[in-house]
């Protein structure tokens, strides 16, 4: 299976790191995208199919909690599954951004292993889901 | 500004040591403040900001640009003089981020929420390099012989 993922950060330090670790990990990419805030992401979900998101909440213009939020309300969107990558430590808004519906979340700093492990869950239900 | 306690100060300066070990591949030894190294060339300091219930508050980075070039190179895989003045930057502040957010929950686990900004970073003449490592709340750490300050700044709320 074939993927085209977006990587939403501000960091190009951090979507650089990201998209190693993709590679590193054999994930099956087409394309890896890229935005540096939820307001171009949300431009890139709505010109071009992605499969899967991966998303920093602390981020300028429109935040990560923000970008879920536009997706959940919208039909096609809310279906993509979406990984946040952060540094958020609350259980209270790790459970709220669960209840909006994301897939997963990884705390930075992660290691590959840890990376690994969480991309290839939410894949497998991806594909299980799409079967 | 409200007084910081040595304990939350010792936890930022372990938090640093280990996201710079897990992130940037680097590793941070404490020094006291009179035995730093000479800080050389240009200096930059990111700095971000946190406010909940519990605490408001800012902490910032204070590095030499050459110690955010290092850090740049080791998280993105490259050679120190193919990174950017830009990249170098951008790895400080990310940096910071990370430490902001593992900070916090060092100190007042996982319950409370906290809003963080977006870090910014600016120049520092020696002057102001100097100002912020004899602050109250900072501490002065050492990587591969070139000296890094953290510093934690606290505004009104409770302590843990």
């Amino acid at each position: 299976m074939s993927l085209k993922m977006l990587v939403v950060d501000d960091s190009p330090t951090v979507r650089a790191v990201i998209k190693r670790t993709l590679n590193v990990a054999g994930v099956q990419c087409d394309e890896i995208c890229e935005a540096g805030n939820g307001v171009e992401a949300l431009q890139l979900l709505r010109q071009s199919a992605i499969d899967v998101v991966i998303t920093d909440l602390n981020m300028p213009e429109m935040s990560g909690a923000e970008l879920i939020q536009e997706m959940q309300a919208d039909a096609r969107l809310k279906k993509i599954p979406t990984i946040v990558v952060s540094t958020e430590g609350s259980k209270t808004r790790l459970n709220e951004l669960h209840q909006k519906g994301i897939s997963a979340c990884l705390r930075k700093p992660f290691t590959p292993e840890q990376f690994n492990e969480v991309i290839h869950r939410v894949l497998e239900q991806t594909h299980e889901s799409r079967i | 500004m409200k007084a910081v306690s040595d304990e939350q100060v010792d936890a930022l300066t372990s938090v640093v040591c280990d996201v710079l070990e897990a992130s940037a591949f680097s590793f941070a030894d404490p020094c006291a403040k009179d035995e730093l190294p000479e800080a050389r060339g240009d200096l930059f300091e990111a700095e971000i900001t946190f406010s909940g219930e519990k605490q408001q508050g800012t902490i910032l980075l204070a590095a030499p640009a050459e110690l955010a070039a290092a850090f740049s190179a080791e998280m993105l895989a490259l050679d120190r003089d193919e990174v950017s003045d830009l990249q170098a930057a951008d790895a400080l502040k990310e940096l910071l981020n990370v430490v902001c957010g593992q900070w916090l929950t060092a100190v007042w686990g996982v319950d409370p929420v906290f809003r963080l900004t977006v870090p910014q970073m600016k120049a520092l003449t020696e002057t102001e390099w100097r100002s912020i490592c004899e602050r109250p709340g900072a501490r002065a750490l050492v990587v591969d012989g070139i000296p890094l300050a953290c510093a934690l700044g606290l505004s009104g709320r409770a302590t843990p």
